[in-house]
């Protein structure tokens, strides 16, 4: 039994005033609720839309150059120097609301130094999935919180989510957990909870620091990709700290094809795969062992 | 006393209270502007740190910056209440640095690290030299209203020889 909680304050807080009451005009004209939304997608030159799941409608907006750079002049908060670091890494992080960016990349030694001409949003409209954790929290309480998690699935399916309810879950159940939060998703999850929260930290060093000077029972971190990550993970269950952390992937196999994978299985790393599909009924968690 | 005396007495008082009054404003819209530039400069300098360093947004370096110049003070709280940009009218700043700040607020935010720092150059340039002249443009003030009020005593004496 799952419960979303949608709150259009929180998800569109992200956005100027003048886009959310454009967004709030064309889902009424296209005849749809406002907590239906999964998407918007502003352009600088093109054509920005916002999207319902699978349907998506042209914004109805006049957008310009100087309009598209006020977004992203409010979307940093008035700093855009503060938010260099992650615009490179292909985001900005707007209140704990994380808002995907693109534009020209300046290269220096091969290496990306900035982005510059921001030239689009993709903004995904965050919800609180109540229970969404159900499965995982299961699997980790008859483990005794002793084994590690791998949450795969396909971009967009709800895996921040689901890492969302869980810290709210594991807090609920008085466990003391790292949450690593390089990208200020779970921050805000974490408010209240019996957490010590790494925030802002790139993800190898947050999961080292938290084994080496916190003591948790387990690390929870969002999205590991590459040989840095995979590493830290192996780090963490060699110190017995168990890790329960998320990927893109649709199948195990895929995961599996990922050179960096092959520590992470071959080791045990991940004692459990929970697979989320989305169907037309919903999301399904589908769990594997290795 | 009689009464010739007592219109002297009233006349030579009008006019030191006059000259004393116009030079002390004088010299006191001069200290303000100088002060107000200094204090903008302060904060300029603030700013690169807060960028350099920490990276900070521009509403935390607002808000942690504490000006020495108590007066200011209620201005730097509403800035940081409410946009800096928006805030500019409320410091006594002259025509000069008005314009300097009022165009470092526009462009502050609006670029990455290196292109903020040499803004913060720039604008720490412009207004370490306005200071210095406004500097040079007090002491002459200041010599004036000096000078004012020493004629000012003088003409109260002469009026009662």
């Amino acid at each position: 039994m799952t419960t979303t909680i949608f709150n259009d304050k929180d998800a569109l807080s992200a956005l100027p005033s003048t886009i959310r009451a454009d967004v709030m005009k064309t889902a009424a004209a296209v005849g749809r609720r406002p907590d239906e939304l999964t998407d918007v997608r502003l352009r600088r030159e093109g054509e920005s839309y916002i999207s319902f799941g699978r349907d998506s409608y042209k914004l109805l907006c006049r957008m310009t150059p100087r309009r598209f750079d006020d977004i992203v002049f409010a979307m940093t908060n008035g700093s855009l120097y503060a938010h260099a670091e992650t615009i490179r890494d292909g985001y900005i992080n707007a209140g704990g609301v994380r808002c995907g960016v693109c534009g020209r990349a300046n290269l220096e030694g091969g290496n990306i130094r900035e982005i510059c001409d921001v030239s689009s949003l993709s903004l995904r409209v965050r919800r609180d999935v109540v229970g969404a954790s159900e499965v995982v929290f299961d699997i980790l309480s008859r483990g005794g919180f002793a084994n590690g998690v791998l949450i795969y699935s396909r971009p967009g399916v709800g895996k921040t989510t689901l890492l969302r309810d869980l810290i709210r879950n594991l807090s609920a159940a008085g466990r003391q957990f790292a949450v690593v939060d390089c990208r200020g998703e779970l921050g805000d999850a974490c408010v209240g909870a019996s957490a010590d929260v790494l925030s802002g930290y790139p993800k190898s060093d947050g999961i080292r620091a938290a084994v080496r000077s916190l003591c948790p029972e387990l690390i929870i971190c969002d999205e590991l990709s590459g040989s840095d990550d995979a590493d830290a993970a192996l780090f963490s269950r060699s110190c017995g700290v168990p890790i329960v952390a998320t990927a893109h992937a649709s199948s195990v196999e895929e995961l599996r094809m990922r050179p960096e994978s092959a520590a992470l299985f071959e080791n045990r790393v991940f004692s459990y795969f929970v697979g989320l599909h989305r169907d037309k009924d919903g999301v399904r968690q589908i769990v594997t062992e290795p | 006393m009689n009464l010739p005396l007592i219109y002297k007495a009233a006349g030579a008082v009008c006019v030191a209270a006059s000259c004393l009054f116009i030079s002390g404003g004088y010299a006191r819209s001069a200290r303000l502007a100088l002060d107000a530039a200094l204090d903008a400069l302060a904060f300029v300098r603030h700013a690169a740190d807060c960028i350099r360093y920490r990276a900070d947004e521009v509403d935390v370096i607002v808000s942690s910056y504490e000006s020495n110049f108590s007066s200011f003070r209620a201005a730097w709280r509403h800035a940081a209440e409410t946009t800096l940009c928006g805030s500019i009218s409320l410091f006594p700043y002259d025509e000069r640095t008005a314009a300097v700040m009022t165009e470092f607020c526009r462009e502050l935010g609006r670029g990455y690290r290196e292109p903020q720092l040499e803004l913060c150059r720039r604008t720490e340039d412009a207004l370490s030299s306005h200071a210095e002249s406004l500097s040079s443009s007090l002491s002459d003030r200041l010599r004036v209203a000096r000078a004012v009020c020493v004629f000012a005593c003088a003409s109260f004496l002469i009026l009662f020889i």
